[in-house]
C-alpha cells in the first residue's frame, strides 16, 4: 500500500457539476474503495463489517457531495468519514456486547486468529494481533502511518490532532509492538 | 520472532488481509448501484446566471447613499445648534430699516417697556433711583 491517490482537477470539477457528478463519484469509488476498505478493515477486522462500513462511507459522502467544494482534499474528506464510521461501529459494538475497551481489544485479536481471509503469513498475522492490542487512537495512527504510509500532515487533518502528538503516538505504538514481539519469544 | 526489531521492516507494510475472490473487481458497480438517486443536485445548481453591471455596483451605491445621508443629517444638526449670524449687509431691506431713524424711534425704541429697562438695570447692579437723581441734577444745572 502506498500513499493515497490524488484526484485530478478535472475529477474535482466533474464532482461539482450536477451533469457529471454521478459518473465522477463512480470514479471516486474506484480510486478510494480499496484503501478505505483496508483502513476500515484494520480497525474492525471482520470483512463483513468492513464491507458494510465502506458502503455507509460512500453513501454518506454521496448524500453530502454538494458540501464538498474542493477546499479540503478529497482523500482527507473520505478518510474522515470512513474513520468516523469505524469508530462509531466499534463503540456501538462495545455497548451492544457490554465490553470494556480492553475486552474489545482482546476480542479483536481473537477475531484475527479466526479470520478466514488471511494469506497465511504468520508474521503479518502476529503484527495484526499486536496492532489490535493497541489503544484505539494509537491503532489508528499506526495503521495510517505504517500500512498507508500517510504523511503526518495529512493524518493531522483527518484526525484533528497535532503533528507532534501523532509522532509521539506512533512512537509509542511501535514500542508496544516491539514489546509484544519480545514477549512472544 | 527473534529479530523483532526488524519485524516492521521485514513485513514491508503487508497486512496479510485477503478478501473474497472478485471483491474489489465488483466493488464500484455494487456500491454505485446501491446509492440513491439525487435529482435535487441538478435543481440546486440551476442555470448559471450572469450578474448585470447594476447588480454588481448596487451594494456600493447603497453604501455611498447611506454615508451621504448621515453626512447631511450631521450638517443639518450642526446648523440648527449654532446658527451663523447673518450680516446686516446681506439683507438690504433690514439694513435700510435700521438706518431709518424714524423707523427705529417709532417701531423699535418705542416698543421697549420702561419696566423692562428698570429690570435689566437692577440685574446689572445699577441703582435706578440714583440714576434718576443724577439725571435731574444735570437737567437743573
Amino acid at each position: 500500500m502506498s500513499e493515497l491517490p490524488t484526484p485530478s482537477d478535472e475529477l474535482i470539477e466533474r464532482l461539482r457539476d450536477p451533469d457529471t457528478v454521478g459518473d465522477a463519484f463512480q470514479q471516486v469509488i474506484r480510486m478510494y474503495g480499496e484503501p478505505l476498505y483496508r483502513q476500515i478493515r484494520r480497525m474492525v477486522q471482520s470483512h463483513e463489517d468492513a464491507d458494510d462500513l465502506l458502503q455507509n462511507t460512500f453513501l454518506k459522502a454521496w448524500q453530502s457531495i454538494e458540501n464538498f467544494r474542493g477546499e479540503a482534499r478529497l482523500s482527507t474528506w473520505l478518510y474522515k468519514i470512513a474513520i468516523n464510521e469505524a469508530i462509531t461501529h466499534l463503540a456501538r459494538e462495545r455497548k451492544r456486547l457490554n465490553l470494556s475497551l480492553d475486552d474489545q481489544e482482546s476480542a479483536l485479536a481473537a477475531q484475527i486468529e479466526a479470520d478466514p481471509d488471511i494469506d497465511g503469513d504468520r508474521l503479518a498475522l502476529q503484527l495484526r494481533k499486536a496492532v489490535a492490542s493497541l489503544p484505539e487512537k494509537q491503532r489508528l495512527v499506526f495503521n495510517m502511518k505504517y500500512y498507508d504510509e500517510m504523511k503526518y500532515e495529512d493524518m493531522s487533518q483527518i484526525l484533528g490532532t497535532s503533528v507532534g502528538a501523532l509522532k509521539a503516538s506512533y512512537h509509542l505504538a511501535v514500542k508496544k509492538i516491539e514489546q509484544f514481539f519480545s514477549n512472544f519469544d | 520472532m527473534k529479530d523483532d526489531k526488524d519485524i516492521l521492516t521485514r513485513l514491508a507494510h503487508r497486512d496479510g488481509m485477503t478478501v473474497p475472490p472478485g471483491y474489489f473487481e465488483h466493488l464500484t458497480e455494487r456500491i454505485a448501484s446501491s446509492l440513491p438517486a439525487r435529482p435535487e443536485l441538478a435543481e440546486m445548481a440551476g442555470p448559471v446566471r450572469h450578474r448585470t453591471l447594476w447588480q454588481r455596483v448596487r451594494p456600493y451605491v447603497y453604501m455611498a447613499a447611506m454615508f451621504m445621508g448621515v453626512w447631511c443629517m450631521l450638517k443639518m444638526f450642526s446648523l440648527m445648534s449654532s446658527p451663523v449670524a447673518t450680516p446686516l449687509e446681506s439683507n438690504p431691506v433690514m439694513a435700510e430699516a435700521f438706518s431709518n431713524d424714524t423707523f427705529m424711534n417709532e417701531y423699535v425704541i418705542d416698543d421697549l417697556s420702561q419696566w423692562d429697562i428698570y429690570d435689566e438695570m437692577m440685574e446689572d447692579g445699577i441703582d435706578a433711583a440714583a440714576l434718576t437723581d443724577s439725571l435731574q441734577k444735570i437737567q437743573f444745572d
